[in-house]
């Protein structure tokens, strides 16, 4: 019986590298030669997926300024939880503290990629500041509270399941910061967690801090793009849907994109139209309520419709394709 | 439900009014009747923390806070925070404890902790306090479900913290707050501010110069209001530059809002003019000093209204730059989502126990890949007891067998046997020898291989070039002569450099000061050797004893040559012995030792 192929020892390499976030691929030469090698080597991405999916990994992406961007798989023995990160956040009922993290991450994505298109620009390098992603937030739901107020829209929980509270409530209540007798900062905020989050983010390769301004700011790095790039269209917009009750298509996990989910060709051409008018439809859009241009929209998707039109103001036209459930 | 990110313009017809919806006589029966009554409590609940506060002040500060009142220092709080508001700063927490203290002292005179008191009431006014810190007041209410009565949570803030750009702590009050003031639940700021200098006016013409001074305070508060709910627009709106409708709608909020204040403080002005006019007018020393307060109060709101004019006029620019910049970057691929509206605002939506799956989601997928902690109990006990290894300086302990152990390449010239056998032969001179004897001994040896022999002669010859020391003979020489003229003369302590040099030789030491060192001293002869393998000059050793300490009593004896002096046993005392030397016109190989060593006695095997 031979040895182990080539192929499959470079495999377990970009395995063990993809463990090792924070290092670049420039910093390690033979890393820098596996991601290289990678577009041009099946046999390698076959038998770095194989070790990968023994191990309970998930490979995201191989990219060559980024490295290996891979993840623990559900219930894999490399598996993280987020109890472990936040341990008073371990307790059944301390949701408010964990989908505090989420929020606070995905509002980072979002600052840090404000446009779509920043996510395909490997040249570019988002900027996110704590106090800066707290403002943001917070108007967020001032606003959605505004707006259930507006609408009579009855959002207040049942005394006996505070699991039925809205997220945006639980991140106002938490309150932005709060003073302790000593005159220092409660660890229990908005802002501790924000702190808490970016620095873990940090720790993962994502972030870089870049001064101590506003609260802590940070530039991206390049891990940062991948993972939104790769996880965003379609494990986490998978789990968005769900939320809102409705399950796509296609078995869960993070393995498989939503079928019809952003960045498949039919959807973004039904949208070619609409995504064009961008520009002129802000300029011109006034009370009437012009169309709205619909960025990166999963068209083809009957639940993604659905939920669509429910993020849209009443009255905003259908998206193309998107029947009614 | 409409997009509750669109901007709205505050537009008073659009907006339900909740006491509409109580006070509708057909809905006091039934499940309406509960929807109204929640309304009603929620509305009650925004004073709860007051009345709490005075509840609870028996508790907080015992007998001696009998005479506060607690209500009172409450919106006073809520006050001094509101009014020292801007468009982004608000009220430092020393300030309004040290205005609540003040209030305090006059409510009671006597109180001796007034700003203990300021402490409490505004702690009891930033949060709920029940349960952990940093979050919102709550309060129960009723509502009809499906199921009939179901009670729900409610939560808010009167006064909530925030953190300044220097890291400074500073308070705002909510608009929640700012009703609590006012007594009332009025959504429509703007109505209300209009109606509000209506009445103004009315009770001005009257004369009525209290109620318009209560008037005028409430004006206050409503641009207060009307500057918060501005600034959520405005700051949403900078958020999303590019949302369609965003610059036509921030462009006509803030005209709205520029004529709006504009308005007001034109009718303001009007107001003050018409209130100096009756001043002027009135001779009753009391209305003069209303009005004056009036008056006060008014440009106050003057003040207020123009910084918000000059604010909303820099929102404008600001807001236009940023839209300029974010369409420069050009219309979005439609393949990307769109991270905001498609996964942030769900998500705030959602209810917590469903986002929490997502939150385990992102946290996994952000996560790379750990390795495994050590879980397992019986690992991690055996982990904790076990003994700390040692040997740490030394590098890892290496296995019997292990490759690490490998042989060294035998760096000696000469094997131990040829050692043993030149020491014995060089311990064996006990008067004066010829090099040539001395290698003849060795050769000699019968149990020598051929090889051994070579190398015992080899390593003899080395040694006595090793030994030879023209500096040694140098000062034997002189201590002679030194010896000759006083007698006792010795080298000293510092002549054991000398018994260092010849001292390595053999079994000689150089010993501390009192002992003596005993050397071999070789001087050349003049005379060939040749011994097969050896070549060169002949050299005679002589053995001889170096003595470190002055010894008068055996200085005499220093300068006595001859040979098998009385051994060193039996001398006298303990006493080093002088430095013998050698006569120096003695023939060399014929020379005796000054001192002869007893036989054997310091030769050791």
């Amino acid at each position: 019986m031979s040895g182990p192929s080539a192929d499959m020892v470079d495999a377990a390499k970009l395995v063990r590298f993809a463990c090792q976030p924070r290092l670049l691929p420039s910093r390690d030469p033979e890393y820098q030669r596996l991601v290289r090698e990678w577009p041009n080597r099946p046999e390698l991405q076959a038998a770095t997926e194989a070790v990968a999916d023994a191990l309970g990994m998930w490979i995201v992406a191989v990219d060559p300024a980024a490295g290996a961007v891979a993840c623990a798989e559900n219930d894999s023995p490399f598996e993280l939880r987020i109890g472990d990160f936040m341990r008073q956040a371990r307790a059944e009922n301390q949701w408010g503290q964990r989908v505090a993290f989420a929020v606070t991450m995905l509002a980072a994505w979002r600052l840090c990629f404000p446009q779509p298109a920043h996510l395909d620009d490997p040249r570019r390098v988002g900027r996110v500041s704590a106090d800066e992603l707290i403002e943001f937030v917070n108007a967020l739901c001032e606003r959605l509270d505004e707006a259930a107020e507006a609408a009579g829209e009855d959002v207040d929980p049942p005394v006996d399941e505070p699991g039925l509270e809205r997220a945006w409530r639980a991140w106002q209540r938490r309150g932005t910061t709060a003073r302790t007798p000593d005159g220092r900062l409660s660890s229990r905020t908005t802002s501790a967690i924000v702190a808490r989050t970016l620095g873990w983010m940090v720790d993962q390769g994502l972030l870089e801090k870049a001064s101590d301004e506003a609260g802590g700011t940070y530039r991206t790095r390049p891990r940062l793009r991948i993972l939104v790039r790769e996880v965003a269209a379609s494990a986490v917009y998978e789990e968005v849907l769900a939320l809102a009750g409705e399950r796509p298509r296609g078995g869960p996990g993070p393995r498989r994109a939503v079928p019809g989910a952003p960045g498949t060709d039919a959807a973004a051409g039904a949208l070619d139209a609409a995504a064009g008018a961008g520009p002129g439809a802000a300029e011109s859009s006034g009370a009437s309520g012009a169309p709205e241009a619909v960025p990166g929209a999963p068209g083809t998707d009957a639940a993604a419709g659905a939920l669509d039109a429910e993020t849209e103001p009443a009255g905003a036209p259908e998206v193309p394709g998107g029947a009614g459930p | 439900m409409s997009d509750p990110f669109e901007l709205t313009l505050f537009d008073p017809e659009a907006l339900d009014d909740p006491w509409d919806a109580a006070s509708d006589p057909s809905l006091l029966t039934g499940p309406s009747a509960i929807t109204s009554l929640g309304v009603r409590a929620k509305a009650v609940a925004y004073t709860r923390p007051l009345h709490d506060l005075e509840a609870n002040k028996g508790r907080l500060g015992g007998e001696a806070w009998s005479k506060l009142n607690l209500i009172e220092l409450g919106f006073h709080a809520i006050d001094v925070v509101a009014l020292r508001m801007d468009f982004d700063s608000g009220a430092r927490h020393d300030d309004v404890i040290a205005a609540l203290a003040t209030l305090a002292r006059y409510q009671d005179p006597d109180l001796e902790d007034a700003h203990r008191v300021g402490e409490k009431v505004l702690e009891g006014l930033i949060t709920g306090r029940g349960g952990s810190d940093a979050e919102a007041h709550q309060a129960v209410y009723g509502s009809w479900g499906p199921d009939g009565y179901v009670a729900k949570r409610f939560d808010y803030a009167l006064l909530t913290e925030h953190v300044d750009e220097d890291g400074e702590f500073y308070l705002r009050a909510t608009d929640p707050a700012i009703s609590v003031l006012m007594g009332a639940l009025e959504l429509d700021v703007e109505s209300a501010q209009i109606a509000s200098e209506l009445r103004l006016n009315e009770l001005v013409k009257r004369g009525l110069l209290t109620a318009a001074i209560g008037e005028a305070r409430r004006a206050k508060y409503r641009s207060i209001q009307y500057m918060n709910q501005l600034q959520r627009q405005i700051a949403h709106a900078q958020m999303h530059p590019t949302e369609p409708g965003t610059l036509g709608a921030v462009d006509r909020l803030v005209e709205h809002a520029l004529a709006h204040v504009v308005e007001r403080y034109q009718a303001e002005r009007a107001i003050v003019a018409n209130v100096a006019a009756t001043r002027d007018n009135a001779d009753d020393p009391v209305a003069r000093r209303r009005a004056n307060q009036l008056i006060v109060e008014l440009e106050e709101c003057g003040v207020r209204h123009q910084h918000l004019q000059r604010r909303l006029v820099r929102a404008r620019r600001e807001f236009r730059a940023a839209h300029a910049e974010q369409l420069a970057a050009g219309p979005p691929p439609a393949s990307r989502v769109d991270l905001e509206r498609q996964l942030l605002r769900p998500v705030l939506r959602a209810p917590l126990a469903a986002a929490d799956r997502l939150a385990s989601l992102l946290f996994r997928l952000a996560t790379a890949p750990q390795p495994p902690p050590l879980v397992d109990l019986d690992q991690l006990t055996g982990a904790l007891c076990a003994l700390p290894s040692t040997g740490d300086d030394l590098g890892d302990r290496v296995g019997v067998g292990d490759d690490a152990l490998v042989d060294v390449d035998e760096r000696r010239r000469f094997d131990d046997d040829t050692w043993d056998a030149v020491d014995a032969v060089l311990a064996g001179v006990e008067g004066p020898t010829r090099l040539s004897e001395l290698v003849a001994q060795v050769t000699a040896a019968p149990d020598g291989l051929p090889d051994q022999i070579g190398a015992r002669a080899h390593l003899l010859a080395l040694r006595a070039l090793h030994e030879f020391d023209p500096a040694l003979s140098e000062q034997l020489r002189h201590a002679r002569t030194a010896a000759a003229l006083d007698g006792h003369r010795t080298i000293g302590p510092a002549g054991g450099a000398v018994g260092e040099t010849a001292g390595g030789a053999g079994d000689g030491t150089a010993g501390a000061p009192g002992e003596d060192a005993r050397l071999r001293w070789w001087r050349p002869t003049g005379d060939r050797l040749d011994a097969g393998a050896l070549v060169g000059d002949d050299l005679a050793v002589f053995p001889a004893w170096l003595d470190t300490s002055p010894d008068p009593v055996g200085a005499e004896r220093a300068a006595a040559p001859g040979a098998g002096g009385p051994g060193r046993g039996s001398e006298a005392g303990p006493a080093a012995e002088p430095l013998d030397a050698e006569p120096v016109d003695a023939e060399p190989h014929r020379a005796e030792p000054v001192r002869a060593e007893p036989g054997g006695g310091e030769a050791g095997p």
